[in-house]
């Protein structure tokens, strides 16, 4: 019973920086797709 | 920074520390004789919990270095150590309970340690809440800075909860006092896991910082576009 509590908190605590990580990443990819689809809208438009 | 110690190379680096900690913690350090194995959720939860309070001296270093200096820098620094540390706070309200129960018998007491951690753990959504839902520029900066500054008195709370009162949470294991310390091989291994955490927490903060500067540039784009 006690080993599961030692189980339980180490993959909680691995799930949550996974969780994290994973967020921070998908944000990140989110905005450079944004950046390069402005970057190209800005250098296309009529000057 | 980033030429010196590439993200890539501070990943590589941290995964390789926790390695090394995971087998100190569970191959190296002592089997604990009176809380047996479930003592090892220790070499978790007082460096995440270490962390969660560095990060929130973060918080409050940069909140004042932003109203002081208007530091775009400093702000940015601050906002990214709030949500890291509130990871890492989450993770000290999770690994607690799970070492109270087969401990005290309970999963939760609210004495002043564990009270001041909710209580900080209820800051940091404060401070996200606050960065997401002001969407006035300027005023947001100022308002979560205000928070990050007042919050600091929590976190000192926090810190001298268990050296203040007497508390169901047990006392310091560092500057406790005489009779406080632990065996030398658990110092060690805590001292490498904690290591572990900070290097990550860096880590963390880093990529959290990158992705404020992204943003700035996708807004700067934006505005650029419109006008």
């Amino acid at each position: 019973m006690v080993n599961t509590f030692l189980f339980l908190a180490y993959s909680f605590v691995w799930l949550i920086f996974m969780l994290y990580a994973w967020n921070v990443s998908r944000r990140y990819e989110k905005l450079r797709r944004e950046l390069e689809d402005l970057k190209a809208k800005v250098e296309n438009r009529p000057k | 920074m980033k030429k010196i110690f590439p993200p890539t190379v501070h990943l590589a680096v941290t995964l390789v520390w926790f390695i090394v900690a995971l087998y100190m913690i569970f191959l190296y350090a002592p089997r604990e004789l009176t809380m047996g194995e479930v003592q090892r959720i220790f070499y978790i939860h007082f460096p995440s919990a270490c962390t969660a309070l560095l990060a929130y001296f973060f918080v409050f270093l940069g909140s004042t270095v932003y109203l002081w200096k208007r530091s775009r820098a400093a702000d940015d620094f601050a906002c990214a150590s709030a949500e890291v540390g509130f990871i890492f706070c989450c993770c000290v309200l999770v690994t607690g309970p799970l070492w109270a129960k087969p401990a005290w018998g309970i999963w939760w007491t609210w004495d002043a340690r564990l009270t001041s951690t909710f209580i900080l753990w209820l800051l940091y959504i404060a401070y996200l809440m606050l960065r997401s839902y002001v969407v006035n520029p300027g005023r947001v900066e100022v308002l979560s800075a205000v928070v990050g500054v007042i919050g600091f008195v929590d976190a000192i709370i926090d810190y001298m909860a268990i050296r203040w009162w007497r508390t169901q949470h047990p006392q310091p294991v560092i500057a406790g006092g005489p009779g406080s310390g632990l065996e030398p091989r658990m110092w060690l291994t805590v001292f490498v896991a904690w290591g572990a955490f900070l290097c990550l927490f860096a880590y963390l903060v880093r990529q959290r910082m990158a992705l404020a500067e992204l943003r700035r540039g996708v807004g700067a784009l934006r505005r650029e576009l419109v006008s």
